[in-house]
């Protein structure tokens, strides 16, 4: 940081991004700096520059009713199923602050049963979900965006506009459709993970293709059917990882996924699979690999493995189709195509 | 594994059914298998994303041993579209309310019916009104009377049981009683998860047709 002339006492600004960077990113973000950097590469400033006052509008909104009831009363049920061993996110019962305070409009009304007061964390949740949810008629609340959230609060020393303006991000270019009231996105997004396995690691492909009969989201692609154990993926891209990996691995994913985008998400996806080709080859019910898939990640605190498991990805995809990234693999192409096509959907 | 049918001593029978737990989010369906298959309780639990897969095996009597295959699902509206996968081919079904708040029973029944209508014709479907114990505590927290789900039940053809993932109360009672309703006899005979007939098998996948002469019912309706 000093190199580049930049503060590090609390930055905003960051390098530009170089491959030099990129090394550090994959390295892992230092903690202290962890959200600001993540803000300044997703493009934080950018959004916030083009809408200044979004966000404080949004929060008026929601005062003034625009929050439908059904997507209220589901945040609510989740502000207290997010991270809750967390100790900010813990009730804690021996501070007495107004539970009301700050609730956008009457949201605490349904915690009147819950005596422990909130943490200004959970609060803070509350209004990013709900204003998030008035702008995005599209997706509304959807579960799983609390971890995103929950997560992004917790690295942005609780500044509820950044993370409101990173949940913006995610949900509209890194996983565009992903979490819409029909999910449809998310099954695109799933497969994609599994055409990817089948171009890329062919011998787990033939375990996992059981031939599952979940129909893939695009129509023109319907020979290829999704295996079951397709569904054990559906929280990985939803949630960001969040509960899937080590929260250890999950913000190294996130330093990588900020800085150089979603393609990140599909090679964690990938090295997943990989790192369990033995246990996966070695069973053959689908059931008992449902099993297998759906515990692998969660033991993976060898975060530098899986990096490197994903740079030599890297270096494969380059070597194979130079500087195209992942654009230039069989499975990148497919990718692509849906991708873009989902989006020239939605955007109609 | 999959297909061990008899555990050695004489007479000994072992079965595997598919259970698919649906309700409304936050009603208790991830605690109450945490329950079943951990004996542990958490007050707050993170809301399920997707679906999370578990099994737990009980034993009916000396004889008898019965494994569950647990699909636990979220319960959010928006992942009712891939609701039709877990229960497909599903032998029971525990379907989750709250008993103190009267909009998640509603929900329950329209999960019954779909069921009802779209799920396998032999499935053993037991309804549980959770968060027994917030009741026992404060009584005028109920928002469904006994009476009245136990009414619905039995005109619906379900178990009913009210539940408290919490304390324990009546989470296993629940499961050994739909164990003891599904069709061990046949099961344990074919010596192959599954026995609720033919709709079914209850691989999601089918694979033993896999060849693609056969694609049998689990198959292709999607």
């Amino acid at each position: 940081m000093r190199s580049y002339g930049l503060d590090t006492k609390k930055p905003f600004r960051f390098p530009p991004k170089s491959d030099k960077i990129k090394r550090y990113v994959r390295k892992g973000i230092p903690q202290a700096l962890r959200g600001a950097a993540w803000f300044w590469y997703a493009g934080g400033p950018s959004r916030v520059a083009k809408e200044p006052d979004l966000y404080r509008n949004l929060l008026e909104r929601v005062d003034k009713g625009e929050l439908s009831d059904n997507d209220r009363e589901h945040i609510e049920r989740d502000l207290n199923r997010t991270f809750p061993d967390n100790i900010r996110f813990k009730s804690d019962p021996t501070t007495t602050s107004d539970i009301q305070a700050g609730a956008g409009g009457g949201g605490g009304k349904k915690r009147k049963s819950v005596p422990e007061p909130e943490t200004p964390i959970v609060r803070a949740l509350r209004r990013v979900l709900q204003t998030f949810a008035v702008h995005n008629p599209g997706i509304g609340y959807c579960q799983s965006l609390n971890f995103i959230a929950g997560l992004l609060l917790i690295f942005l020393d609780e500044d509820e506009e950044k993370a409101f303006v990173l949940l913006e991000i995610v949900t509209s270019v890194h996983l565009p459709g992903t979490h819409g009231v029909t999910l449809e996105g998310a099954n695109i997004d799933i497969a994609v993970l599994m055409s990817c396995v089948k171009d890329s690691l062919p011998a787990i492909w033939e375990k996992l293709d059981d031939k599952g009969g979940i129909p893939a989201g695009d129509p023109s692609a319907s020979a290829l059917r999704l295996p079951t154990v397709s569904l054990a993926t559906t929280a990985w891209f939803m949630s960001l990882f969040v509960g899937t990996l080590p929260i250890e691995s999950v913000l190294r994913v996130w330093d990588c996924l900020f800085f150089e985008g979603s393609k990140t998400l599909f090679r964690i996806a990938l090295a997943i699979f990989k790192a369990g080709e033995r246990q996966i080859l070695a069973v053959s019910d689908p059931m008992e690999i449902f099993q297998v898939v759906q515990t692998i990640p969660r033991a993976m605190l060898d975060v530098n493995g899986l990096m490197e498991e994903l740079i030599e990805r890297r270096r494969e995809e380059r070597r194979r189709d130079v500087r195209l990234g992942v654009a230039g693999t069989d499975a990148g192409v497919l990718m692509g195509r849906w991708k873009g096509r989902w989006r020239s959907r939605t955007r109609v | 594994m999959a297909a061990r049918s008899q555990q050695g001593r004489p007479g000994a029978r072992f079965a595997q059914f598919k259970l698919v737990l649906l309700g409304e989010s936050a009603v208790g369906k991830s605690s109450l298998v945490l329950r079943f298959v951990k004996d542990q309780f958490d007050d707050y639990r993170e809301s399920t994303i997707g679906a999370a897969f578990l099994t737990q095996t009980i034993a009916l009597d000396e004889q008898t041993t019965v494994k569950f295959e647990i699909w636990d699902t979220a319960g959010q509206e928006r992942y009712k579209s891939l609701a039709p996968m877990y229960y497909r081919n599903a032998n029971c079904a525990v379907v989750v309310y709250d008993i103190t708040q009267a909009s998640s029973l509603d929900k329950a029944k329209s999960w019954v019916k779909e069921l009802q209508r779209q799920a396998n014709e032999n499935i053993i479907i037991a309804l549980a009104g959770n968060k027994a114990d917030l009741v026992a505590e404060q009584p005028d927290k109920r928002a469904v009377q006994t009476a009245d789900a136990q009414a619905y039940a039995r005109e619906s053809n379900l178990l009913f049981f009210e539940t408290s993932a919490k304390t324990a109360e009546n989470v296993k009672e629940l499961f050994t009683e739909i164990a003891k309703k599904l069709p061990i006899e046949q099961a344990s005979q074919r010596g192959m998860r599954g026995a609720a007939g033919r709709p079914g098998g209850v691989d999601l996948g089918n694979r033993q047709e896999a060849g693609g002469a056969a694609g049998g019912p689990g198959g292709c309706n999607c």
